[in-house]
């Protein structure tokens, strides 16, 4: 396996000098809310998990797509890489929305809509990596995760939509309208919404490049899988 | 919704930013061990190759 390519080097220094970027817009730049003020902050990089989580899961269903068209056992590689990383953002995505409910809600967890299909979707693909692990022949366990990322993934939009459907909601709506019963929503500034799109943009790039590392590993994996066969024979 | 305490939602912040380093340097530090581990093995397969 080669040494990290140009081009990853690259992109490693630019996700480090986003991410570096995005914390000082939320601490320097967007203006404490008034009624929750610091706890608040939180919201940027909460969304921003929640968006790379969700974009991760709908990657791997278009590699599951990959997979069944072509048998090509890279787009496994890809499938298995983008669920790993969701999972990561999106344990951190429902964390941080538990810490931050705690003083606005004044509880840490409460069976609203979106956390409810957040959680389920959380395992959802907890049980994807479990279940993976079961299967030993490499075809099968691939034609496994294409189908059932592809299934799982029909949670992402309704995780999404959960809080715009459903009308007795206490999660905040913040693009469209929110219920009645919302807690905790604010009005956005102009310096609120350039962190909250630069944060998405920054973990947007983030992502991108923990998915090449994550691919790269996959790869070393599988050449040492054949590998190891052909000494064993 | 009245103002929070400043106190009990700048604990909360720390907590909610903590938890998010915490969490994504664990990762980091899981794929580059994972990548140092195959590294080993594949040194190892390829010597036990070669011996071969």
């Amino acid at each position: 396996m080669k040494l990290q390519p140009l081009a990853l080097k690259i992109l490693n220094a630019v996700s480090a000098a986003l991410f570096i970027a995005a914390l000082a817009m939320v601490f320097f730049y967007a203006p404490l809310e008034e009624t929750m003020n610091y706890v608040q902050k939180i919201f940027y990089f909460h969304i921003a998990n929640a968006w790379i989580g969700m974009l991760g899961f709908l990657v791997a269903a278009v590699a599951g797509v990959g997979y069944l068209r072509t048998h090509d056992q890279k787009w496994d590689i890809v499938e298995l890489a983008a669920v790993e990383i969701s999972l990561v953002f999106f344990l951190i995505t429902i964390v941080t929305g538990s810490i931050w409910a705690h003083p606005v809600w004044n509880t840490w967890w409460t069976w609203d809509p979106r956390l409810t299909t957040a959680s389920i979707l959380e395992m959802i693909y907890i049980a994807y990596l479990l279940l993976r692990q079961g299967i030993e022949d490499p075809d099968r366990r691939a034609r496994f995760g294409a189908v059932y990322t592809l299934v799982g993934a029909l949670s992402v939009p309704i995780t999404f939509l959960s809080i715009r459907i459903v009308s007795r909601t206490i999660h905040p709506v913040i693009i469209g309208a929110a219920s009645g019963a919302a807690k905790g929503s604010f009005n956005m500034t102009p310096p609120m919404l350039h962190t909250m799109f630069f944060c998405l943009f920054a973990f947007s790039v983030i992502f991108a490049t923990l998915l090449w590392h994550r691919i790269r590993l996959g790869e070393l994996a599988q050449k040492i899988e054949q590998l190891k066969l052909k000494v064993l024979q | 919704m009245s103002g929070l305490n400043p106190v009990v939602s700048i604990e909360h912040m720390i907590a909610g930013y903590t938890v998010i380093f915490s969490v994504m340097a664990i990762y980091l530090t899981s794929l580059f061990l994972r990548w140092r581990n195959l590294k080993r093995d594949l040194q190892a397969l390829e010597e036990m190759q070669e011996k071969k």
